[in-house]
């Protein structure tokens, strides 16, 4: 155990790091990364002109209300907010992961390598260091879940009453985040209602919160948010209709591992009797290398299948083998040894609902056509069930080498930590083309499209530029997709001719240089340099606005 | 050494690494947050009404604007020039009709008008020469600048900046190539 002075120390640091990691989007360009901040910030830019939020928008009200209360009493610019401060709100997630980690493994050094990795972790600090709906959504699992494990093992009324403030927020705040918490929620019911032999009022917490949370989810989904989640719902199950029955069945069979893992351990699992250590990381090395090349199984034969996307040895090393080595291998280590200390279904099965609920998720989609694609939405609430594992594995592995390694230890796991973060916030080329900055000059050509742009004509332009034109003007962009010109040009090559009734053309530098972004199920691809020598050459297209970033054309077909 | 030690250094180094990258990072230079703007607006001070169709004698105008968003202030030049389909652009190999120079301060947006006047064309076969152009109050002659049937031409706006260095307006710099265009067709006399 560490003594509190350590763990306090520790946890500062951590929180600092978390916090570091995830800012640096916003100190190295000064802007709001990722797409979908501009979409949200759009909603907020909005309502701080007109007074009113224009509509309920499908995540909920809550994060558009955090960020502009932010703006309000920070008394700054709303595009700073969304720049920089979600870091600061977002990386308490790592104080809630040592939170839970601790009353799951009751080791504070498993806490504090839990925490460590929630804070450097690359997928889940991308998904909590943008300024998306997303990312306040998992904050408040993060909390909620240490929550949940007090008010079913304690008990306590302040707690309960703070769990449920907290599910009302997570509902409010994104619905993703909301249906992965539900279907952990219900899993966990399961799991508690076949491990109970008598009425226990405490362990029945998750059954009685499924039960609430149900009729409220569904009820909010139909009548707050009418349209969106549902209608979600619905085109994923409508592309499934020939395949649900074997969508339900992948997605039972891995409900139904995760129950012989909770109810069966030792006939699944065969651990060890004196839990020697280096037989466990033979298994663990196993385990780990078998899943993931199950995983990247699935995904190298399955994803072409569904979309134009393309692996390539790279990404699988950029993407995978981090991941592999680093998180999946101390997850089977460290549950193997909470198992031992764990004997109780019911602390079992919480441990393991959060995995559980991301990973069927994902199963269920791996039939349902481009649908498939969706399951990298969960890897981030799949890491938050994960951390608790993996820190007690990795406190394990430390204290199975001799002690004078110890220092060496440290600068190691540091040198991981680096890693693990380093896969945060990819760069275009190893991420098919997606450049998720944004630069001054860009954001500069769109105001100017903003103020001098005619808002009845529609603007050709792809996803990445498009929704910060949607921002600056209001007006309809089409998105690299089959109804853009870029995006046509860019998919097929062959230049063809544009339509007249897309009034503007805005290229940028990011369309030449790495991909003209579209349908996110079809890979996008670089806008070849003829594209602009065409445009440049056309007499029904003025060239009117340059940059060294980006350049904009008027089309004046149908003029005379 | 006791688990303490490799909690803290591993907490510790990570820190350090993280903050000596976030620092570094922070410091170096914005890709493209240093940059020049150049625009053409319509005589409505719009992107809608662009000139088509231009009678001889018949004045059109248009606004330019540059803005500079580089760290200093620039000294910067707008080149004027007038083209065909035939000739290529971006940089237009053809010498300026008029150019304008100003320094331009960090962040400053300069904005003039621009009026352009053909005051005289010549047939030659299927081909229009324009002879004769008022640009502003600048009388230009003795041009030959050819499109078939009238039909084509482009006038081009180019930003050049100064560089100290070899004491000379460039087109091309960090801040890339900039410039713009719009095309008319002329009316011909019948």
């Amino acid at each position: 155990m560490l003594r509190a002075q350590t763990v306090r120390v520790s946890l500062g640091v951590t929180y600092l790091t978390a916090l570091l990691i995830r800012s640096v989007p916003g100190l190295s360009t000064g802007l709001p990364y990722n797409y979908d901040a501009w979409e949200a910030l759009r909603v907020v830019s909005h309502t701080l002109r007109v007074g009113y939020l224009p509509y309920i928008p499908p995540h909920g009200p809550n994060f558009y209300s955090m960020t502009i209360l932010l703006s309000s009493l920070l008394g700054v610019s709303e595009v700073d907010v969304f720049a920089y401060a979600m870091p600061f709100i977002s990386s308490f997630s790592v104080l809630f992961t040592f939170m839970l980690a601790r009353r799951v493994t009751g080791d504070s050094s498993s806490a504090v390598y839990s925490g460590l990795l929630a804070a450097v972790v690359g997928i889940f600090v991308h998904q909590t260091g943008i300024s998306v709906p997303e990312a306040l959504g998992l904050t408040y699992v993060a909390l909620a879940l240490p929550l949940l494990y007090d008010v079913m093992f304690t008990g306590g009324a302040s707690k309960t009453l703070l769990l449920l403030m907290t599910c009302g927020a997570i509902l409010l705040t994104h619905h993703l985040t909301t249906f992965y918490t539900l279907l952990g929620l219900v899993i966990l019911s399961a799991f508690v209602l076949a491990s109970l032999r008598k009425f226990e009022p405490r362990l029945l917490t998750p059954v009685y919160l499924t039960t609430v949370a149900v009729l409220i989810v569904v009820g909010w989904w139909l009548f707050g948010i009418p349209g969106t989640t549902v209608f979600f719902f619905q085109l994923i199950f409508g592309s499934t209709e020939r395949l649900s029955a074997l969508n339900f069945v992948l997605a039972s069979g891995v409900v139904l591992y995760f129950a012989l893992l909770v109810f069966q351990w030792n006939r699944v699992a065969r651990p060890p009797s004196d839990m020697n250590m280096r037989g466990l990381v033979l298994r663990g090395g196993v385990i780990s290398m078998a899943a993931s090349v199950l995983v990247l199984s699935l995904v190298v034969f399955l994803v072409p299948l569904v979309s134009s996307y393309q692996l390539n040895p790279i990404h699988v090393l950029f993407f995978v083998a981090p991941y592999a080595f680093f998180v999946l291998f101390p997850v089977v280590i460290g549950l193997y040894f909470l198992f031992d200390r764990r004997r109780d279904s019911f602390r079992r099965s919480f441990s393991m609902v959060w995995c559980a609920a991301p990973v069927a998720s994902s199963f269920f989609l791996l039939m349902a056509s481009q649908w498939l694609l969706l399951g990298y939405r969960s890897l981030a609430f799949l890491l938050l069930g994960c951390f608790a594992l993996a820190g007690l594995g990795l406190a394990e592995l430390v204290r199975a080498v001799n002690a004078r390694w110890r220092l060496t230890q440290g600068y190691v796991l540091a040198y991981v930590c680096i890693l693990l973060a380093y896969t945060a916030f990819p760069p275009p080329s190893l991420l098919f083309g997606h450049n998720e900055a944004y630069t001054g000059s860009e954001v500069s050509a769109a105001g100017w499209a903003g103020r001098f742009f005619d808002r009845s004509l529609v603007v050709d332009s792809d996803h990445r530029m498009g929704v910060l034109l949607r921002y600056t003007t209001g007006q309809r962009v089409v998105l690299g997709n089959e109804t853009s010109w870029l995006g046509m040009v860019s998919q097929f090559g062959s230049l063809r001719g544009l339509q007249p009734a897309h009034g503007y053309v805005v290229v940028t530098e990011s369309m030449l240089v790495y991909a003209v972004t579209g349908d996110w199920t079809i890979m996008p691809k670089p806008l070849p340099r003829e594209a602009v020598v065409f445009l440049d050459g056309s007499s029904s297209l003025d060239r009117v606005f340059s940059s060294s970033t980006v350049t904009i054309y008027k089309n004046m077909q149908g003029v005379r | 050494m006791d688990e303490e030690t490799t909690v803290l250094v591993a907490v510790g180094v990570a820190a350090v690494l993280v903050f000596a990258t976030v620092v570094y990072i922070t410091f170096q230079p914005k890709p493209a947050n240093e940059f020049m703007e150049l625009y053409v607006l319509d005589s409505n001070h719009g992107t809608v009404d662009y000139v088509r169709n231009l009678g001889v004698n018949e004045a059109v105008r248009s606004y330019v604007g540059v803005r500079n968003s580089m760290s200093t202030a620039q000294y910067v030049a707008v080149y004027v020039k007038l083209s065909n389909n035939t000739v290529s652009a971006g940089p237009c190999p053809l010498p300026p009709l008029v150019r304008y120079e100003r320094v331009l301060a960090k962040g400053e947006t300069w904005e003039f008008p621009l009026n352009v006047t053909v005051t005289r064309t010549e047939a030659q076969g299927k081909y229009t020469a324009v002879t004769e152009l008022k640009v502003n109050n600048t009388m230009l002659k003795d041009l030959r600048l050819l499109a078939e049937g009238g039909k084509g031409y482009r006038m081009i706006f180019e930003l050049w900046l100064y560089d100290s260095s070899s004491e000379s307006f460039q087109f091309a710099g960090s801040w890339g190539k900039v410039w713009a265009q719009f095309w008319f067709n002329l009316i011909i006399p019948k």
